[in-house]
């Protein structure tokens, strides 16, 4: 008798157990997570470290993803490892690849303008001198039959069907989409919506928690 | 994938179901040439394709249509993937494919009773360039 009650026991733990296990799961992966974000990629917006964010696991697959969310992500050169970006683009856009390289015409203009201010400069009095030391100055831009080659500035990507640009707020230390172009968004995980920064759950003071809102406005 | 799965093309001819090892098929280094995968399509990722592996990281493809005589060299994590039939939409359309977007590879065919089994491991061309060039050596 007393076995048997035992067993009931035992039976209905397991059974529980399962059931618990099998409605987290379910609901980690298709409602909310809390991840901890690391790196230094999105700095002003989240934290580098102890941050911990809600996901929203909802936008899954990039289901109605909008220009402007935080999303998390498998990054798609190392599928294993999870990036937290902002979307930057949408299908169907015109992206510059790199903003922060410059432009070709402007950075001539500079060129120019700062050799005409200087009155000293030997270089001011002779165009041919001039070419020289601008080619000599930017050697990575050439020129071909078409005009410039763009090749490392003002290169444009049309970002295809199915796919986003995402970048890093903090654009100086971030891998993103600059380096492995469009990300596709069947590796998109979920939209980040709260971010709880752990030092000021840790001290009773500051912000618990902040809404990640959408800073996207159109010009 | 029409020679490998659903063979008969009749509107009332079942679907096959095969069995599927979705256990760390995310990395890179479970999937082998000539694997048949299902992936999520990077074109809709709410689709999912089934496709057969042609190509690994740092592979150099021959896509079909060369029309610049361009050849494609895969990524890092990335592989390229073809149907067995000529008319798939596949790498040929849309480029190499991270292996994140991998939901499972599909190892053995159950539904219909006949064709019981693995799943055929040959199927599309070859298209590494390697291959193509010195298709005799061991590698």
């Amino acid at each position: 008798m007393g076995i048997k009650v035992m067993f009931k026991d035992i039976r209905r733990i397991i059974s529980l157990s399962i059931r618990t296990i099998a409605g987290l799961h379910l609901f980690t992966s298709s409602m909310f997570e809390i991840s901890q974000t690391e790196g230094a990629s999105m700095l002003p917006t989240v934290q580098s470290n102890g941050d911990f964010c809600i996901v929203d696991k909802r936008y899954k697959n990039g289901n109605k993803i909008e220009m402007g969310d935080i999303i998390v992500a498998r990054k798609p050169t190392q599928p294993d490892s999870w990036v937290c970006k902002r979307i930057t683009g949408m299908p169907g856009d015109i992206i510059i690849i790199d903003p922060s390289r410059g432009h070709i015409e402007k950075m001539r203009e500079k060129f120019n303008n700062i050799i005409s201010n200087d009155d000293d400069c030997e270089i001011n009095k002779n165009d041919s001198i001039k070419e020289n030391e601008f080619n000599s100055r930017f050697k990575e831009i050439k020129l071909n039959k078409n005009g410039f080659d763009r090749s490392p500035y003002d290169q444009f990507i049309v970002v295809p069907d199915g796919h986003v640009w995402v970048t890093g707020d903090n654009l100086s230390d971030s891998v993103d989409s600059r380096t492995y172009s469009v990300l596709p968004m069947g590796l998109i995980g979920g939209k980040i919506i709260i971010g709880m920064y752990l030092p000021n759950w840790m001290n009773f003071k500051g912000e618990y928690y902040r809404f990640l809102a959408n800073t996207f406005h159109e010009v | 994938m029409k020679p490998t799965f659903n063979p008969d093309s009749s509107p009332f001819g079942s679907k096959d179901k095969v069995l599927l090892w979705k256990f760390n098929v995310k990395n890179i280094e479970n999937l082998k040439i000539n694997d048949v995968i299902f992936l999520k399509s990077p074109i809709n990722p709410n689709q999912i394709y089934t496709k057969r592996i042609k190509g690994l990281q740092s592979d150099l493809i021959i896509p079909r249509y060369p029309d610049t005589r361009s050849k494609v060299l895969i990524p890092l994590n990335h592989i390229w993937v073809e149907g067995d039939n000529i008319h798939s939409i596949d790498s040929n359309t849309y480029g190499p494919v991270s292996t994140g977007m991998v939901i499972a590879k599909a190892v053995w065919i159950i539904w219909p009773l006949n064709r019981f089994g693995p799943v055929p491991s040959e199927g599309g061309r070859e298209c590494r360039e390697r291959i193509l060039r010195y298709p005799n050596t061991v590698l």
